[in-house]
Formats: C-alpha cells, sequence, structure tokens
C-alpha cells in the first residue's frame, strides 16, 4: 500500500557510489551545504565553526556530546534561529523562516516532542499543511492520508478524531515524524526522534528512513543511541564544542571512533566488568504488587548492594513500576516494602518513600526534575529545603556545601551556582538531579531511564556512579530503555509485559538477545506471568 | 479491493470523527448549560412573566450587549494563553458614546452609519490591539488593561454627562413588545455567522496557534497573523455589541463600560473558555453570558433592595468559582479514564507483536 505519493526525478535517484558511503566524486549535488556557521547566546557559542554536506539519499549522522551544538544546528537548518555567520544552503536556497523551509521541501522534527494539547490528532498532524485560510485538502482527504502512514509507522491503528491529550509520549513521538513526512520532504532532519520510542519502534523508523533514503531524500540523523548510528548511518559528521571535528563513512562507523572523535581522545569506551561481589540482605520487597487494572502481580526481592534491571516495551508497565517504588503511584494491590537498619517500611505514598529513603531520577527532566525557572543551586537543594531551615529561612551555606561535594563527585560543569538550570546541557542537568537525589543521603536509588537525551560521556559517568552506590550497599532499581545498560550494570534483569513480570533473566544468561526476546514475550515464563 | 477498502474505512473514519468531538462537546457544555437550566427553572416559579412574549423581548435587549461582548471575546481568548480582552467594557461603551454624541446629533443616524462605525471602529481598535500582542509580543492582559483605562478616560472626556437620544429604528428595537425583534435576528444571525467561521480553517489555525505558538510557528504556521485575525473577528462582535448597547440605553452613557467588562469575563469563563488558550467554545460562552444574565433577573427577584449592588457581586464571584470547579471536576474524570487506558496498554500493539 503505497501511500506516501512520491515523484522521484531522474537526479534524486542516488548513485550507488554514495549508498555504499563514499564521497562521490562527480555525483548528484549536495542537499545541504553548512560552512563556516557560527551562533553564539549572549556569551555561549553553540555554534562555532560548523561544516557538513549532505547528499540526496543518504542517511546522514550529526553526532556529538550533549552541549556540542547539534540541536543548535537543527535550529539552524530548519531557519528556526538565523545564523550569525557562516553559509547555509539547503536545496540551493538559505530559507528565512520556518514557513519557507517547509515550502521549500525541509521537514525537522525536533527533540521537544512540538503538539498542541487539546487539538485532535489529525490536525496536529497537518498543522502548517493549511494555509492561513485556506486548506489544501479535505478532511476525508487527510484522514486517507493519514490513517494509513501512522498504522504502518505505528503498527496499530489510532482514531485520528481523538484529541491528542490522553496519548502516551510514544504516539506523540510518532505524530510529529509523521507531521514531517506527511509534507513529503526532499531534506528530513531528526533531532533525537527515537528518544521516546522503544527498540522495536526503533527499527521500524529506520526502516522507514532506508526507504526514504533509497527515494532519494536527504536524512540528516541526531541519535544518542550508538547502535543505531552504527547500523543505520551512511555517513556521520562528528561535532565538538560547536565545531565539525571530522566525517566518517559507513565503515567507519564504530562505536570507539565517534567516542573518540567526539571526546577528542581522551574517553576510553572500554568496559569495566562487574565487580563480583557479595549481596547484602534483602532491601527491598515487591509482594504481589499491582500496577495497572488486570495487570499479573510481580514479586520481586531486591538486597542490598545489587543493581537489579527493568526492562520493557513501551506500554507495558515499566516507568510505572518504579514510580510505584518511589512512592509516586499507589500499587492497586500488594505492597512494597523497604527493609532498612532491620526495620521495614511500606511504600504507599511519597512522604513514605521519603521515610524509607527512597531517591528517585526520571530521564524526563522537563516533567519529573527541572524547575526550568530556577537556578543550578535552587534545582540542587529542593530535597535539602525542608531539612536545612533556619526559623522557616533556608539556610543556603549547608546547600552550597554539598552542592561542592556532589558537583566533584559527579563532575558536573556549570559555571556558576546562580546561573538558571536551563543554560546548562541535558547530561549536566541529569547531573543536577541525581546530586539533588544523592544529597538526601537515600538507602535506595530508583531510576526511571535516566539516560535519555545524555551524553555518551555522562553516561560513562553514570554507569560508574552506579556501581559505585551499589559498593556502598545501596539497593538500586534501574529501567532503562537502552538494553545494553541494563546487561552491562545488572546482575538480574525483571522483563515486563502487559504490566507484570514476565521473566527475570539472571547472570550468565544475561544477554541482550535474551533481554529483547524476553520483551517481544518470547522467554520462558516467569514467577508472574500469566 | 483496495477501492472498497478505503471507502469503507473512509466511511467509518467520517463516523468516528463526529462521536468524540460531540461527547466532548458535552462535557465542556456541561456546567454552563446545567447553571442555565436551573436558572431557568428557578424564574418559572420566581418570574413567570419573563415567560411572555414582552418578557422574552426585553430580556433579548437586555441581554444582547453582554452575549456579543462574549462573543467578542471568544476568539481573542483562544488565540493565546492569558488571551483575555480586558478593554470591552469600556469600549463598548465608547462605540455608544460616538454613536450617539458623533453620529446620531449630526444626522448620521441611518443603520448604514451606524453599522459602518461600530463594525469599522470595532475592527480597527482590535487591529491595533492585535498587532501588540501578535507582531510585539505585549502581554495580552497588559494591553488590554491599557485599552479599559483609556477608553475609560476617553469617553468622559467625549461626553462629560450622560444624555443624548437614539435615531428611531434603535429606539424601536429598544422598546420591543415581542420575540420578533430585529435584534434576536441579529443574535441568530452571529450565531449563524460563528458557526459557519468555526468551520473555516483560519478558526482551526486560531485553535492550534492559541493551544501552542511554538509548535505552529516551527510547522510554518504564523502565530502573528492568526492571533491579529482572531482580534479582527473579534472587533465586528464588538462593534455589534456597541449596537444593541445603545439600543438597550436608548442613549448614550460614557460610565457604563468599568462593570460590563467584569461581567463579561466571568461569563467567558462561566462559558468553559479556557485563559490557557486554545480551547472553548463560543456556544458555552454564550450560554456562560445568558446565566449571568439570568443570575441578575433572579436576585431581581429578591427585593434586596439598596444592598441589591453588593449581593449580585457576591453571587457572581460564587458562580465564577463554582463553575471552575465544576468544570475541573469533569476534567478530571476524563483525565482519569485516558490514564486507565495508557496504563493497561493498548491491546492492538500486543496483538501485533506476539
Amino acid at each position: 500500500m503505497q501511500t506516501n505519493v512520491r515523484v522521484v526525478e531522474p537526479s534524486d535517484i542516488p548513485t550507488p557510489a554514495i549508498r555504499d558511503g563514499a564521497e562521490p566524486v562527480s555525483g548528484p549535488a549536495p542537499a545541504v551545504t553548512v560552512s563556516g556557521v557560527r551562533k553564539r547566546f549572549g556569551d555561549v557559542r553553540a555554534l562555532d565553526g560548523c561544516s557538513i554536506t549532505a547528499f540526496p539519499g543518504e542517511i546522514h549522522a550529526i553526532v556529538g556530546e550533549n552541549g556540542s551544538g547539534k540541536s543548535t544546528l537543527v535550529k539552524v537548518l530548519s531557519s528556526v534561529l538565523p545564523p550569525d555567520e557562516g553559509e547555509v544552503s539547503i536545496l540551493g536556497r538559505q530559507p528565512s523562516s520556518p514557513r519557507a523551509a517547509l515550502r521549500g521541501g525541509i521537514a525537522t522534527v525536533f527533540q521537544e516532542i512540538l503538539v498542541v494539547e487539546g487539538a485532535s490528532v489529525l490536525d496536529n498532524l497537518f498543522l502548517g499543511h493549511d494555509g492561513l485560510l485556506r486548506s489544501g485538502r479535505s478532511t476525508k482527504e487527510k484522514v486517507a492520508l493519514a490513517e494509513p502512514l501512522l498504522e504502518r509507522l505505528m503498527q496499530d491503528s489510532i482514531d485520528v478524531s481523538l484529541p491528542i491529550d490522553d496519548l502516551p509520549l510514544s504516539t506523540r513521538q510518532w505524530i510529529v515524524i509523521a507531521r514531517a513526512l506527511l509534507g513529503d520532504p526532499r531534506v528530513l532532519i531528526l533531532d533525537e526522534a527515537t528518544a521516546a520510542l522503544d527498540e522495536q519502534s526503533s527499527r521500524r523508523l529506520f526502516e522507514t528512513l532506508e526507504r526514504l533514503a533509497g527515494d532519494g531524500v536527504c536524512v540528516l540523523l541526531i541519535s544518542h543511541r550508538i547502535a543505531e548510528l552504527t547500523s543505520f548511518a551512511d555517513r556521520a559528521t562528528v561535532l565538538r564544542d560547536g565545531a565539525t571535528v571530522g566525517t566518517l563513512t559507513r565503515d567507519e562507523i564504530t562505536g570507539e571512533q565517534l567516542l573518540r572523535l567526539m571526546s577528542g581522545g581522551s574517553l576510553s569506551a572500554e568496559r569495566s566488568a562487574p565487580a563480583r561481589r557479595e549481596l547484602g540482605p534483602p532491601a527491598i520487597r515487591l509482594d504481589g504488587l499491582r500496577i495497572a487494572p488486570g495487570s499479573p502481580p510481580i514479586d520481586a526481592v531486591v538486597s542490598a548492594g545489587e543493581i537489579l534491571g527493568i526492562a520493557a516495551l513501551e506500554g507495558h508497565g515499566a516507568p510505572e513500576l518504579v514510580q510505584t517504588i518511589a512512592g509516586i503511584r499507589a500499587p492497586l494491590a500488594g505492597t512494597v516494602e523497604i527493609v532498612a537498619d532491620g526495620r521495614s517500611h511500606v511504600v504507599r505514598s511519597l512522604r513514605d518513600a521519603e521515610r524509607a529513603g527512597v531517591g528517585y531520577v526520571s530521564g524526563d527532566r522537563t516533567r519529573e526534575g527541572l524547575f526550568p525557572n530556577l537556578s543550578v543551586l535552587q534545582n540542587f537543594g529542593m530535597a535539602l529545603y525542608r531539612r536545612s531551615t533556619r526559623a522557616g529561612v533556608i539556610a543556603f551555606g549547608p546547600i552550597r556545601r554539598r552542592f561542592v561535594e556532589q558537583s566533584e563527585r559527579l563532575s558536573i560543569t556549570a559555571r556558576r551556582q546562580s546561573s538558571p538550570v536551563t543554560s546548562l546541557s541535558g547530561g549536566n542537568q541529569q547531573k543536577v538531579l541525581i546530586g539533588r537525589v544523592l544529597a538526601a543521603s537515600p538507602r535506595i536509588v530508583v531510576l526511571n531511564d535516566p539516560t535519555r537525551g545524555v551524553d555518551i560521556r555522562t553516561k560513562q559517568d553514570l554507569y560508574a556512579l552506579l556501581r559505585e552506590l551499589a559498593a556502598e550497599g545501596k539497593a538500586v532499581i534501574l529501567f532503562s530503555t537502552e538494553i545494553e545498560e541494563l546487561v552491562d550494570l545488572c546482575r538480574r534483569v525483571v522483563v515486563l509485559r502487559h504490566g507484570g513480570s514476565h521473566t527475570t533473566i539472571s547472570e550468565g544468561e544475561l544477554t541482550p538477545a535474551r533481554v529483547l526476546a524476553g520483551m517481544f514475550g518470547r522467554g520462558e515464563t516467569g514467577s508472574g506471568a500469566a | 479491493m483496495t477501492v472498497r477498502g478505503t471507502a469503507v474505512s473512509l466511511r467509518a473514519a467520517s463516523a468516528a470523527l463526529r462521536a468524540p468531538r460531540a461527547a466532548q462537546a458535552a462535557t465542556e457544555l456541561a456546567t454552563p448549560a446545567l447553571v442555565c437550566g436551573a436558572l431557568l427553572v428557578t424564574l418559572a416559579f420566581r418570574f413567570p412573566q419573563l415567560y411572555s412574549s414582552n418578557g422574552i423581548a426585553s430580556a433579548v435587549t437586555a441581554s444582547a450587549p453582554l452575549i456579543l461582548t462574549v462573543l467578542a471575546m471568544t476568539p481573542i481568548a483562544i488565540a493565546s494563553p492569558g488571551g483575555i480582552d480586558l478593554s470591552v467594557g469600556p469600549f463598548v461603551a465608547f462605540l455608544n458614546v460616538g454613536i450617539v454624541h458623533w453620529l446620531v446629533s449630526n444626522g448620521y443616524g441611518n443603520p448604514v452609519a451606524v453599522f459602518a462605525f461600530a463594525i469599522g471602529v470595532g475592527i480597527g481598535f482590535q487591529l491595533i490591539q492585535g498587532l501588540l500582542i501578535g507582531a510585539l509580543r505585549l502581554q495580552p492582559v497588559i494591553v488590554t488593561l491599557a485599552g479599559y483605562l483609556v477608553f475609560s478616560g476617553l469617553n468622559l472626556v467625549v461626553l462629560p454627562q450622560p444624555g443624548g437620544t437614539v435615531p428611531g429604528w434603535l429606539e424601536r428595537w429598544g422598546a420591543a413588545t415581542s420575540a420578533n425583534t430585529p435584534e434576536l435576528y441579529l443574535l441568530l444571525g452571529c450565531g449563524v455567522a460563528w458557526w459557519l467561521f468555526s468551520r473555516t480553517t483560519f478558526a482551526r489555525n486560531v485553535r492550534l496557534v492559541g493551544g501552542n505558538d511554538k509548535a505552529a510557528w516551527v510547522s510554518g504556521l504564523s502565530p502573528t497573523l492568526v492571533r491579529v485575525g482572531a482580534h479582527v473577528v473579534g472587533g465586528v462582535f464588538i462593534g455589534l455589541a456597541g449596537i444593541t448597547l445603545t439600543a438597550l440605553l436608548q442613549s448614550a452613557d460614557p460610565t457604563q463600560g468599568a462593570s460590563q467588562t467584569l461581567m463579561a469575563v466571568t461569563a467567558l469563563i462561566v462559558g468553559g473558555v479556557s485563559l490557557a488558550g486554545g480551547r472553548g467554545r463560543a456556544l458555552g460562552a454564550v450560554i456562560g453570558a445568558v446565566d449571568i444574565f439570568l443570575i441578575g433577573y433572579v436576585i431581581g427577584t429578591l427585593d434586596l433592595g439598596s444592598s441589591e449592588s453588593f449581593v449580585s457581586n457576591l453571587i457572581y464571584g460564587a458562580v465564577l468559582i463554582g463553575a471552575l470547579f465544576l468544570g475541573s471536576l469533569t476534567g478530571s474524570v476524563a483525565g482519569i479514564r485516558g490514564r486507565l487506558t495508557r496504563a493497561t496498554g493498548s491491546p492492538a500493539t500486543s496483538a501485533v507483536l506476539e
């Protein structure tokens, strides 16, 4: 069923040379040329001599740590921001506004999932496709275009007339991707478009992208998932501190190469083997826990000094489970019991969780972590205020000392404690949030996909930190959408399906393939599965 | 096979398009409609004269300025977060003063001149406000508060004392004794006009920009143009509100505006128009205006004498909070239902993945 109607012009058909990843000698004209672009915000140089050439028919990755200028580059390419200096030429033109860029065949999926709450899925899909006063297509035509496209992308049918409000993040992500595809772009830019998608969905997206590239579309791709880049990118341009440091061809794109270029050679990508340690006494006991109506119960025991992994496909209850353990949600049935210093605490609310010493770190920083209007220090101190007040006035002295402690431990790079937290890169924001939790000296640390949208160096720091916490005898529960992370860090991984525990994979059997198979319901059945 | 399949799915799709929309409309309109029903029943006992032909005629005349004012505020409120137009009261009074003092007293009291003046000035003023808010990105509350203050003063400069006369046709509007009046047709015409407007692409763009202007802008939709346009649409209705106020007062009153703004804002919120932008319906706003108007009638039947104005303010305040509370209740019920569906996961996804 061909839904994405496209006219392929002869000049758009890629030469085999490009698909093989080599620089074309006399191939088609580049679709995107960026040379010497600079962009400053105040005294921060977001882009400082960035150059990229991308051709029709290739999937061109733009790689760099957080804060290296990728998102700024995306905004310059989509004409959301004008460059201060340098040349930008897309399909031979430099559009002056997002509207002009879209009309010129450039579609962008931004990192922020931009949807209009209260409007229907259909209106969100065709946002901006209509004119100011006149619509290009009738509602019927729109439905006929949108429904098959969404169904193909999501492998799920969706009522496009429903308001978008109640839809989960992953569906919203698909909607913004579909919005870009509906414009039949010749240049498609995706900034972390897989961040809210599970692995299976990401793979489906990449298959779509490969098909588009085969049709002559130039795909510019930003992703923190190395596996995606090594398997799907034709070429990769690496940015560091706002400048281009090199372009890799398909054969050269390996995890080590990317890490070396991104970090300037200072980072070693070797995996440290998990240290063999004796585990402590049980610290968390989940007993017949139900997190959704009709879902099977979850039973598990986590020992002090253990990192327990949670894996699940989107929509199978993993965020709900970790939120229940952290006291954010009340369990529908069963108990969450925390054993600390020989005393048992039952967690039913945030207050219980705080008393039991549960710290919660979320990767969804905008919704579950940051106060964007406050400074780095104020964000950091959020959990300490109640304890460090004198006569009702917050004493910032001790909080400042704690911040210095934690920022050394976590290597937070903030120019000033008083600068707004939003001036930090995503990775550093995440470190501030982790520091906030650690400063309250928790016994249990619960993490909800903490490395979402975080650069690779910060991820490495975070892994080291989690091992350190476990070595200190804390019990850690880690939900991650990156299976490699779980396999590297955890002794056991609980795989959830339909909101209940499907299987538990222990050391020795713990491989990415086993976890993935479990997520798709193919592993052996665990205790709680229906 | 494909053709037939497509046709079937299209029909299913368009049927599906209507059902949830109707349900959504029902939850949004529930609160103002319930209040309205309760008031109508109360008035059937306390003020049965309302249900006579004369009673309906005077109710139409007396409520038309508020209804049209609220209708004017609706597109402006939908188009931007915090898009509340505080200038409406004094501005409608300015139109009233202008019609009586400038047009009628100089012999231009014919309907064509009056309509052209009121709608023209209405659009002109809203164009200015729209440009300040849409193009210069000034906060709507500040811009329209300035408008409120400017016209409150200007009205008294133009006409220090209430007075003046209205032309014969406006006199007949005000003195109507049967429901079959031009004013009723004006209101019905405005309803039809709004219904037609709400089906346009532009009206959809107003909602989208009001819901998330950043998403709209990066998708190629200009928030500036859409917001200025929404103000212009509001300008048409505010002009008509000026004419109906003149018919109601049968003269010019430069001091009318202040309380009218507060009444109109109350009606708008009781009618379920969200000040967060992007949400709300004109039908709700109009029912909200009728609610506020009928509350005035109910209070009038209580024979409170000199304390009537204090008591009515107190009751308007209580109704405002009550309506917001009821609205949040229906909203949270829908929210909980949504969360439950999400938590259990979509059965269709699982089926495909098995």
